[in-house]
């Protein structure tokens, strides 16, 4: 009795680590097959967009963009809070230097009242650096974190930072 | 709108990449990658499956804010040999809040990057500095004063 009851648990081991094993190896198999095929996907889209050689190559570019913004947020009437009125232009330069890990977005934003906004902001070391015009300063987020990042560059301009004492 | 910028870095940063399947959009059949950006910021790519192209782009932008952005783009156009698009529409929680087209793209050797481009203007104070002076910060020393008065006051109010 002693020796069945041992050779069916033995069995029953032998069945479940073969079907943790079973199960260990599918997980892996499809982050694999994921992985497999986002790098297919990456080689296609290197390729559509300069060849995998050019694009690696890349280490820095300027970008001029221009358009309109409605926020919708900060509309002048309640017709452009209740639709997306586009509510001014925008010109907005943009200087990436991937060499060392930074950028640069500059530029203003007009109102359709002639109300303008000149804004500018430099990416580096893991923070954003806002350049704010009026009084000239300089607020500096941390963005190496998911959740402390967002939320402390979600509060720019309205946010204080903690009391020093 | 830099499409090349994101598809170089998601190629150095293949340990994060990974498939989020296949779907359409806009009558096309895609094939949708994530990656990450910086620690900040995971970004999804829409890739035509016929042409290659990126048409559209969702992430989460910390300049913007906590609210994920999409961006939708169209039209292709080349410069120096890197294709990107034309025009983009940019979206919050399906409302748009920017029409923005290229008025001019230069890469590598024509950017003719310096630090210059990425100084701030020494005549720009750190925040901090700023509300330090109307909120100046106690010395330690003025710290332990305060709490042995406070202790004081505390053997007081219970030897009454």
């Amino acid at each position: 009795m002693i020796r069945l009851a041992t050779r069916g648990g033995t069995t029953l081991a032998l069945g479940l680590a073969a079907f943790a094993a079973g199960t260990g190896a599918w997980a892996q198999s499809a982050l694999e097959t994921s992985f497999t095929e986002a790098r297919a996907v990456l080689a296609r889209a290197l390729a559509a967009h300069g060849g995998v050689d050019r694009i690696q190559k890349l280490n820095a570019a300027k970008l001029d963009l221009a358009g309109q913004i409605s926020t919708r947020i900060q509309g002048r009437t309640p017709e452009g809070l209740a639709h997306a009125v586009p509510e001014g232009d925008f010109e907005t330069h943009i200087t990436i230097d991937l060499a060392k890990g930074r950028s640069r977005t500059s530029g203003e934003q007009r109102g359709n009242d002639g109300f303008v906004f000149p804004f500018s902001g430099i990416y580096t070391d893991g923070a954003i650096h806002f350049l704010n015009p009026y009084p000239p300063q300089d607020t500096r987020t941390q963005n190496a974190d998911a959740d402390e990042g967002r939320e402390q560059t979600a509060g720019i301009g309205t946010a204080w930072p903690y009391p020093s004492c | 709108m830099a499409i090349p910028v994101v598809l170089k870095l998601a190629a150095q940063r293949l340990a994060g990449l990974r498939s989020e399947g296949a779907g359409t959009f806009d009558g096309r059949r895609v094939a949708r990658i994530s990656f990450t950006i910086d620690k900040a910021t995971r970004l999804t790519l829409s890739i035509d499956n016929e042409t290659g192209v990126g048409l559209e782009q969702v992430a989460n932008d910390p300049v913007l804010g906590v609210d994920t952005t999409r961006w939708i783009y169209s039209g292709t156009q080349t410069v120096d040999g890197l294709v990107l698009p034309q025009r983009a529409t940019v979206t919050r929680r399906g409302i748009t809040i920017l029409d923005i087209r290229i008025t001019g793209a230069r890469f590598d050797e024509s950017a003719q990057l310096v630090d210059a481009d990425f100084a701030v203007d020494p005549s720009y104070k750190p925040f901090e500095l700023l509300l330090g002076a109307h909120h100046p910060p106690a010395s330690t020393q003025t710290l332990f004063t305060r709490q042995a008065e406070f202790r004081a006051s505390e053997k007081k109010t219970a030897a009454r």
